[in-house]
């Protein structure tokens, strides 16, 4: 209750300070502040614990989903009331930073599994190899992996995820098109069903780790990875160049987030989108007809391995409730619930096919993607590595540098960084 | 004083009288056509903030509308995008800020106007010189004093830091009010047992209201719309203002552009509001300059 | 009387002075030390001398920091000075709805610029946007301008934004520095027969020095510190061309949690407005004798 009760105390303070003022100030001054019962508020019973948890997952089904999962862990743990604060994507990692070096983090954080290492070696987050480090085997190896920081264990995956194509079944049907397979065919669909008020396609562009979840994949198709980025990150680059000079695909792109694509493919202004799992139940509940395909091959299939881990924080008020709901979260029983409902891919070797969604044709894509899904795992400098990926893809879809010079200069940074 | 050159203008025909008409009539309408594309963006905040999904993507757009659609407003006022706890904290924010900056500044101008010493003096171009820096440049340093005091994340670290843009422009502003105060009146208060406090609460204060109301709704809008130590002094949403929550939104519906727009026009509102009621004052004090924070 | 003036500002001196004096001088504290986000976390900041000044100035994006503001400064400068001139002298005369005209026009300064920069955001959309409409509508364009995912268009699009905020500003001001102007003299002046352009080079524009150049130098320092209306319409971007000063500092030090660095940039970037407001106090002073 730690960050609460010192906020509330402090704007106790604030209001008697006003209070008292306003009391010496001129009788004409008329003050409507109304906040004196603030400070009552203050002291609240001690037995109750209040777990602070902060995520990004505050729309759609991952956040009826996690609402599920809470109460689940609610009901099993009376005395622990769970406050989530939900944070967009790009602004939670900031979010976390800043808090914590604001000296106010919360006790629980679900964060993306790329940053975890990054948090971790920020001295932010409580290590818990005593309590879980043995888990090791219920996981599968690469969210097992985002969690350890020399040798030690900072957290539990959530889920994962990858991204892949969706397409708007009407519009294909219409032009009597397949959902493409290969880069050609990716290009000359897309083209085909741009139109003045429509696009080909629409992704993800933005500048922060979303635009290189996004971007990172087009690499690895190529065959290619990030020490190669120099001449494979060109031929990607110049890709995505193409379905923009083509009007495939709107430039603007570069500033879409993830939801912002799907608001395009919502609203029928992008025939496809890249996307992942969690958007499954958003586009059933919007009515949409739609399918989904594994993303288009290059030299070779690949796709982007994503999701969350929970962990816990060095200077949480609740350290000991936090553990507790991070060991829910990712049990079996928590772990199902919020996959279920969010159409989340599980972590936990055990939930193999066992998932609600399991038996869903679209959900099996996904599934069956995870062969071809590579994680970023690249080492402590992951994130600078990151910024130098988002930036020549902004400068190749603002038309700033050329593809083959924003992938030079990207290499140059990247390859000193790389383990 | 102006009597003598006004001659002529009397003396002119009727028909140039008539031309001077039209002409006023011409300049009227092209001012209002200026105020119409001058405000065209506040239409189409609103316009948009009407529209559908579908709508507000429609090539080419509809000017009007086509059916009206609240469900914007209705996911504002709901807990969705946080909207009614922003409003509340904006409230809280942009009130203290008004009462506090009446609270230090008035003191403070009369005695920079009446009461001129070297430390008054050197008080003057240290808030004239302050009111010229980016906030960007006193929230970094602000952001490390309020983490060491465990501030971070409170109404009182944004509160306080808000009036470092309020508090220089009151005193500016008021400063010349208490000036023009007639010294007389306040010698014979005096005379007639009022305290020096005494005086300046009951005689001086009411005498120059209109000065107080206009830094007082300053005070309020200029908090209102801070964005700069809001966004850099707190990281828990619960106590953010509506301009944070605005970027907040816009970092992940970027598109959602009626619910952007309706939640713009809900942080506008009070805005306009105050404006329209306070505009006598407001626009008088603008006209003196020295604003703009 | 000196001691009651000190206890009258009293509350302002010890506000200046906690929240304004020392955190300018902590900043510059902070500016010689391995401030980031681990120390800070941990509390022990080490003396490390000029080097945070050496590494932003060897930043080249530091540079290109400087050069943005520049053009965003002087382009926001001349246009609303000059827009703002011209609808000062439109509005000089009285004609009907003169008043509530001019009281519209100042929506703009009155909005927050959170609002505004959101608002523009929508209406500079590439792809929906109701400017790109009216453009082509109106035979301007063939192909939807880009404005924001274009580095030049996203540059001058945050200048329009500025300027719907400044030029009603910059109206109001010079509007009272004509109507300060003695109507006898212009009358003299067509009464020796000179036209309405030398009225203006001869009259108005030398009687209006004193006013322009207070609306100049208080028009530099604002522009300037610009910092939500930029970083609202375009985080600074793309890439980072529109990454003025008040942003490169802002992302050095709430991105990267580069607080000695930051710091250090902030201290550079207030050198313009520091030595801009000696000029500013002095003529304070002299309109004052």
């Amino acid at each position: 209750m730690g960050n609460s009760t010192t906020k509330w105390r402090t704007f106790g303070i604030a209001a008697l300070t006003l209070a008292s003022l306003t009391l010496t100030a001129c009788g004409a001054n008329q003050d409507t502040t109304g906040t004196a019962p603030a400070s009552a508020t203050a002291a609240g019973s001690s037995e109750e614990v209040v777990l602070e948890v902060w995520d990004y997952l505050g729309q759609g089904a991952s956040h009826t989903a996690m609402e599920s999962a809470v109460a689940a862990f609610e009901e099993a743990n009376p005395g622990i009331t769970v406050k989530r604060t939900s944070f967009a994507y790009g602004d939670l990692a900031k979010a976390i930073v800043q808090g914590g070096v604001g000296g106010s983090v919360p006790d629980v954080a679900i964060v993306d599994v790329v940053d975890t290492q990054n948090f971790a070696s920020l001295g932010l987050l409580q290590d818990v190899t005593e309590q879980v480090g043995g888990l090791a085997s219920d996981f599968y190896e690469g969210p097992w992996s985002s969690t350890q920081v020399g040798g030690k264990t900072y957290g539990l995956p959530l889920n994962s995820n990858n991204l892949a194509l969706y397409y708007n079944k009407d519009m294909f049907d219409g032009a009597g098109l397949e959902a493409p397979t290969t880069w050609d065919e990716l290009r000359s669909t897309a083209k085909a069903l741009s139109s003045a008020d429509t696009a080909g396609i629409a992704m993800s562009g933005v500048k922060n780790e979303q635009g290189t979840f996004q971007f990172l994949p087009f690499l690895w198709q190529t065959g290619g990875d990030l020490d190669s980025f120099d001449t494979d990150g060109a031929t990607a680059l110049q890709f995505l160049k193409d379905l923009v000079d083509d009007g495939s695909m709107s430039s603007s792109v570069a500033n879409y987030s993830q939801e912002d694509a799907r608001t395009q493919f919502v609203n029928g202004k992008a025939a496809m989108m890249i996307n992942g799992p969690w958007e499954l139940q958003n586009l059933k509940e919007a009515g949409i007809n739609y399918g989904v395909a594994p993303l288009a091959a290059g030299e070779e299939p690949a796709t982007g391995l994503g999701g969350e881990n929970v962990v816990t924080f060095a200077q949480a008020a609740q350290p000991e409730a936090a553990v507790q709901f991070l060991e829910y979260l990712t049990s079996t029983e928590g772990a199902q619930i919020y996959c279920d409902e969010s159409g989340q891919l599980s972590s936990r070797v055990d939930l193999e096919g066992k998932l609600a969604l399991s038996s869903d044709p679209d959900m099996q894509v996904f599934e069956a993607q995870m062969a071809s899904a590579h994680a970023r795992a690249y080492g402590a400098k992951y994130n600078e590595i990151s910024a130098a990926v988002q930036e020549s893809l902004q400068k190749v879809l603002t038309g700033a540098a050329s593809p083959a010079d924003a992938a030079s200069e990207a290499a140059q940074t990247i390859t000193p960084l790389l383990p | 004083m102006t009597t003598p050159p006004t001659t002529p203008r009397a003396a002119r025909p009727p028909m140039r009288r008539s031309t001077a008409k039209r002409s006023a009539a011409l300049k009227s309408a092209i001012a209002w056509l200026i105020a119409a594309a001058y405000l065209f963006p506040v239409y189409w905040m609103i316009n948009t903030s009407l529209k559908t999904g579908k709508d507000m993507f429609a090539v080419p757009p509809q000017m009007v509308p086509e059916d009206l659609y609240l469900g914007s407003y209705a996911a504002v006022f709901s807990p969705t995008y946080g909207i009614p706890q922003a409003f509340l904290n904006s409230t809280i924010i942009a009130t203290s800020v008004l009462v506090l900056t009446l609270l230090i500044a008035i003191p403070a101008s009369y005695a920079v106007a009446r009461l001129r010493g070297r430390v008054t003096t050197s008080m003057m171009i240290m808030l004239t010189v302050v009111q010229l820096l980016p906030a960007i440049a006193i929230s970094v340093p602000l952001f490390v004093m309020f983490r060491q005091a465990g501030l971070i994340n409170s109404y009182l670290s944004m509160i306080l830091a808000d009036i470092s843009v309020t508090l220089p422009f009151a005193v500016i502003l008021l400063r010349p009010y208490f000036k023009m105060f007639p010294y007389e009146v306040e010698e014979a208060a005096r005379i007639d047992g009022l305290s020096a406090i005494g005086t300046i609460i009951r005689i001086v204060i009411p005498t120059i209201r209109p000065g107080i109301i206009m830094i007082g709704s300053f005070a309020f809008l200029m908090a209102w719309g801070e964005f700069t130590f809001a966004l850099t002094l707190t990281t828990e949403q619960s106590i953010q203002p509506l301009t944070v929550a605005l970027n907040r939104i816009i970092g992940q519906y970027g598109t959602a552009w009626n619910d952007l727009m309706a939640t713009a026009a809900v942080i506008a509102a009070p805005v306009l509001i105050l404006f329209i009621v306070l505009q006598r004052y407001i626009v008088a004090g603008l006209a003196s300059g020295a604003t703009k924070g | 009387m000196r001691r009651l003036g000190l206890a009258l500002a009293a509350p302002a001196l010890i506000y200046i002075a906690v929240f304004l004096a020392f955190p300018l001088l902590y900043n510059f504290y902070l500016s010689v030390t391995d401030a980031q986000g681990a120390n800070l976390i941990s509390g022990s900041l080490q003396f490390i001398g000029a080097a945070n000044y050496g590494t932003v100035l060897a930043d080249p994006e530091f540079w290109h920091s400087g050069l943005l503001s520049l053009i965003f400064t002087v382009a926001c400068l001349v246009l609303q000075y000059v827009f703002g001139f011209a609808l000062a002298l439109f509005f000089r005369k009285p004609f009907p709805g003169n008043g509530p005209i001019r009281a519209l026009l100042l929506v703009g300064w009155i909005l927050p610029p959170v609002v505004t920069a959101t608002v523009f955001r929508w209406v500079f959309d590439t792809d929906y946007g109701v400017l790109n409409h009216f453009m082509t509508t109106l035979g301007l364009i063939d192909e939807p301008v880009r404005w924001l995912s274009q580095g030049a268009t996203a540059m001058i699009a945050v200048i329009i934004a500025n300027l719907w905020v400044g030029i009603p500003f910059n109206m109001l001001l010079l509007l009272s520095g004509l109507h300060l102007i003695d109507d006898s003299l212009y009358e003299a002046a067509s009464v020796d027969g000179a036209s309405r352009w030398r009225q203006f080079t001869n009259i108005t524009y030398p009687l209006m020095a004193p006013v322009s150049i207070s609306v100049l130098l208080l028009g530099v320092i604002n522009t300037y510190k610009v910092f939500d209306l930029i970083y609202t319409m375009t985080r600074g971007g793309p890439v980072n061309s529109t990454t003025t000063l008040p942003i490169y500092t802002y992302l050095e030090t709430f991105s990267f949690f580069q607080f000695g660095t930051g710091a250090a940039a902030s201290a550079l970037t207030l050198i313009l407005p520091l030595a801009l407001s000696y000029f500013y106090v002095k003529s304070l002073n002299e309109e004052e004798r």
